[in-house]
Order: structure tokens, then sequence, then C-alpha cells
């Protein structure tokens, strides 16, 4: 329990680390996301267009 | 007739015809030359006028203004000739689109660059420049201006018939080498340093820069005609 | 072998392999890196910031370089694909360089005391932000495809021969304006445990990055091509498989 807590303070700097590591998964998620819903989008769209 | 000789007709031929066409409206040459003084003017404005501030400000200030005074003005370099195809006409003709790159480039520059180099001198007493320095600004301001005016053309190819701040968004990181070495000639011959290797720099860029950025114009136009 | 078709099943195939063991290495060095190696004598914990810093500082140059590459090929042998390679390395490049701003940024406030300085390291990098900014402007404000291709692809090309000038005139920009005071990497003499996490992170992201990539290529090239008749093929597969 200790080491977590100490992990997640680490001294008062804690918080500069996680924001940029939870920066850089927000980027990075969107970096997948939005072209994996551009995808879906196609997908959708001529399965709609298929089913008329 | 060799070839050397048609290049050279065909420079002077769109060089007559640019200025020529450049000469009909005043507006031109003037207008850029009255964009830089009110964008030198608008700095005493916002900052005071105190002038041991402004005169260690004055470097900087110069180029900036210089630097969007010849973008802007060359902005528009090729639209024109895009839109009532005379653009179109050239590149059938077979002649080598180059030298109307460079021939356009350098009319428009003894239209509205040069002119900044007068315009500066003026600026130098608004901004309480020591007098002893307006050789190396206008120096460095003639290399500069004209390396500006070629990257400004490159940008305006690549933007043709899109909105003029594309090309700015573009052109203005590239331009920054330009703006430091300017810059860092005028502060080292402020402080009476060695401004020569500086200068010899920007030199190089410009000898680089014209057959560089016109053969990157030439590729920029040529994409619009696919 | 470089239609899009081609490319396209390739990456389709790839992908589920390669996220995993993307994600896998990212994990290792992210977790050895903030939870297990030792802190730094002088700023503490905080230099962990480096794990992510560097790598993306890394890869927001090296996609540029990437992207004139991929542009020389689109100029030279009007090559589709690598239009496309360059379309969707864009947005990637500029990410990753935000991200090293980002978190120079943050790792400059507690060791600093201030968000930002002009330090010539950092000037660069935010000129290379804007430079992509410039590309991914250029090319998605021209409607014909093709045209934009080229368009982005000359810009890069062009960008990458400036870009060294750019640097050298920044170093000397930064020699006249003021005695460099400030160092970001001259982090104190790092120690096995330090930059072997910050090796493996270097690693992930590369590998996170060409994942990413072949996402967006995928997308990229099902938006291009889809009213050609494999598309058509595969998106019906997809429907009723």
């Amino acid at each position: 329990m200790e080491f977590i807590q100490d992990l997640l303070i680490m001294d008062g700097q804690g918080k500069y680390v996680w924001f940029v590591l939870l920066v850089f998964l927000i980027v990075i998620f969107l970096n997948f996301y939005l072209p994996y819903r551009t995808i879906r989008k196609i997908q959708e769209e001529n399965s709609q267009s298929s089913e008329e | 007739m060799n070839n050397r000789n048609t290049l050279f007709f065909w420079f002077k031929l769109i060089l007559k015809r640019d200025l020529a066409l450049s000469f009909k409206k005043i507006a031109t040459f003037l207008i850029p030359l009255v964009f830089f003084l009110i964008v030198i003017s608008l700095f005493p404005l916002a900052l005071g006028t105190e002038n041991s501030f402004l005169s260690s400000l004055s470097p900087g200030v110069i180029w900036v203004a210089a630097l969007l005074a010849s973008l802007l003005a060359v902005e528009s370099i090729f639209n024109e000739d895009f839109r009532d195809g005379t653009l179109d006409h050239f590149l059938l003709s077979g002649e080598p689109i180059f030298i109307l790159v460079f021939a356009k480039v350098f009319a428009h520059w003894l239209v509205t660059g040069a002119p900044l180099l007068l315009a500066s001198i003026i600026s130098t007493f608004f901004l309480f420049l020591p007098g002893g320095l307006v050789l190396p600004l206008l120096v460095s301001l003639l290399i500069g201006t004209l390396l500006l005016s070629l990257l400004g053309a490159f940008g305006s190819a690549l933007t043709i018939g899109k909105t003029a701040i594309l090309s700015a968004v573009i052109v203005l990181p590239l331009s920054i080498p330009i703006l430091i070495l300017g810059v860092a000639i005028i502060t080292s011959a402020i402080n009476n340093q060695d401004y020569l290797s500086y200068l010899y720099f920007l030199g190089a860029m410009l000898a680089v820069g014209i057959p560089g950025l016109c053969l990157a114009t030439v590729e920029a136009i040529s994409i619009n005609y696919d | 072998m470089g239609s899009p078709p081609f490319f396209f099943e390739w990456a389709s195939r790839l992908l589920p392999w390669l996220f995993p063991i993307s994600f896998l290495i990212l994990m290792i060095g992210l977790v050895w890196g903030i939870g297990f190696a030792p802190s730094d004598y002088k700023q503490g914990d905080v230099y962990r910031i480096i794990f992510v810093h560097v790598p993306s500082a890394i890869l927001g140059q090296s996609i540029y370089l990437m992207m004139a590459i991929f542009g020389s090929i689109c100029l030279i042998w009007r090559a589709k694909l690598a239009g496309m390679f360059l379309r969707s390395a864009a947005p990637l490049g500029a990410s990753f360089t935000l991200i090293a701003l980002i978190s120079g940024a943050v790792w400059g406030k507690p060791t600093w005391g201030t968000w930002w300085v002009w330090d010539a390291r950092l000037t660069s990098t935010l000129i290379l932000f804007f430079l992509y900014v410039g590309i991914i402007g250029l090319y998605s404000s021209i409607d014909n495809k093709q045209r934009g291709d080229r368009a982005a692809s000359l810009i890069s090309v062009v960008g990458v021969i400036i870009v060294p000038i750019i640097k050298k005139s920044v170093d000397w920009w930064q020699t006249l304006h003021q005695p460099s005071t400030f160092s970001l990497t001259s982090s104190p003499s790092m120690t096995a445990d330090m930059y072997l996490p910050l090796l493996i992170c270097v690693i992930g992201f590369y590998f996170i990055f060409v994942s990413l990539l072949c996402n967006s290529l995928r997308a990229e090239i099902l938006t291009r091509e889809r009213n050609t008749g494999w598309v058509r093929k595969y998106l019906n597969n997809k429907a009723s498989g």
C-alpha cells in the first residue's frame, strides 16, 4: 500500500509525471480512435446501402 | 539563336510585362511600403516611446515588419496569371517555366521589396536605431527581402486560390532562419562584433535559394495543372 | 506490391499482432521507468517525464524525415500509396511533437520554475510543430486528393531541406541572445537502470507509431478507394461474414 502511495505522490512531483502520462494516453487514444471511427462509418454506410 | 539568348529573351519579356503591369497601379508598390510603416509605428504605440528601449528593440521590429510586408506582398503573385490563363499559355508554350518564375519574382521584388529598403531608412528614425547601422541594415534587408520574396512565391504557388493566411502559416516557420540571421547581423553590428560571417551565410542562402526555391515553385505550379 | 489493396490486406493482417506487441513493449518500458527505475539524485522523481518526453521528441523528428521520404517517392514516381502514407503520418508526427512540447513544459515547471523557456531545443520543437500544422493545413484545404498529396509532398521535401538551417540559426540565436543556462538533456549521468527503460520506451513508441500509422492508413485507403471494386467486395464480405 505504501508503495502505491509513494508511486502516486512521488514527493509532490507525481502530479507532473501522471499528467504527462495522461496527456500521452489521450493523444494516442485519439489517434487510434479517429481512424477507427472512419473505418466503422464506411462499413456501416455500406451495409445500409446494401440492405436497401 | 542559341538557347541562352532565348532564356534571356523570355526573362526580359516577362520582367518588362510585369513591371509595366504594376506601374499601371500605383497601389502595388505603395501598399507594402505603407503597411511596413504602419507595423513599425504600431510598436511605439504598444510598447511606449522610451528612446533607449525602442532602439534596443528596433532591429527585431524592423525585421519582423519587413518579413510580414514582403510575404504578404508576394502572396498574390500568381493569382492573376492563374485566373486569366497566362500561366496555362506559358506552360503550353514549352518554354522553361523556371524563367517565368524567376522573372516574375524578380519583377515583384523590384516593385515591392526595393521600396521596403527605402522605408527601412525612415523606420530607423522612428525607432531611434543608431545612424551607423544603416549600411548593415540595408544590405541584410536587400538579401533578406529577395529570399523572402522567393519563399513567399513558393508558398503562394502552393496555395493558389486558397486563403492568404494558409500560405503564411506554411511559409512563416520556414522564414525563421532569415529573420534570425537578419537580426543577428544588425545586433552584431551594434555590439561592434563581426557581422560579415552572418552576412555571408545569408548570401549563401540566397545563392542556393534562387535555383532551389524557383525549382520548388515550378513544381508547385505544375501541381495545379495535372 | 505498392498497390493500395495489397497494403490494405497486409495491414489488416498485421494489426491484430502489432497492437498487442506495441502495448506490451510500451507497458514494460513505462512501468519500469515510472515505477521501478531509481529516482534522480538532483531532480527527484520528476525526471521520470523523460520516459515520455524523449521518445516523443525523437519520433516527432524522425516522422518528419519519414514524411519527406514518402514525399519524394510521391513526387518522383507519382505513387498513390506514398501520398496516403504521408497523410496518415502527418497527424501522428504533429501529435508526438505536441506531446514532447507539453511534457517539456510540465517538466520545466518544477525544475526551472516556468512552463516555458526559450531554449534552443524547445524552440526547434515548436517550429517543427508549426511545420506539421502547415502541412496538415495545406493538404486538408485541397479538395483534389492527388494534388493535395503532391502539394504536401513538396512542402515536406522543401521543409526537410530547410530544417537543418532552422536548427543552425536557432543555435546562433541562442548564443546571441542569452547564455544558455538551462539544458534539458544534460541529465546527470544516467545509470543503466535509467536508460534501459528509456531505450525500451523509445522502441515501444516506434512500435505504437507503426501500429497507429497502419491503422490510419487503412482508414485513408478505405475512404479514398471506397468506390472501387475491391473495397466494395471487402466491405460486403465484412458485412456478411
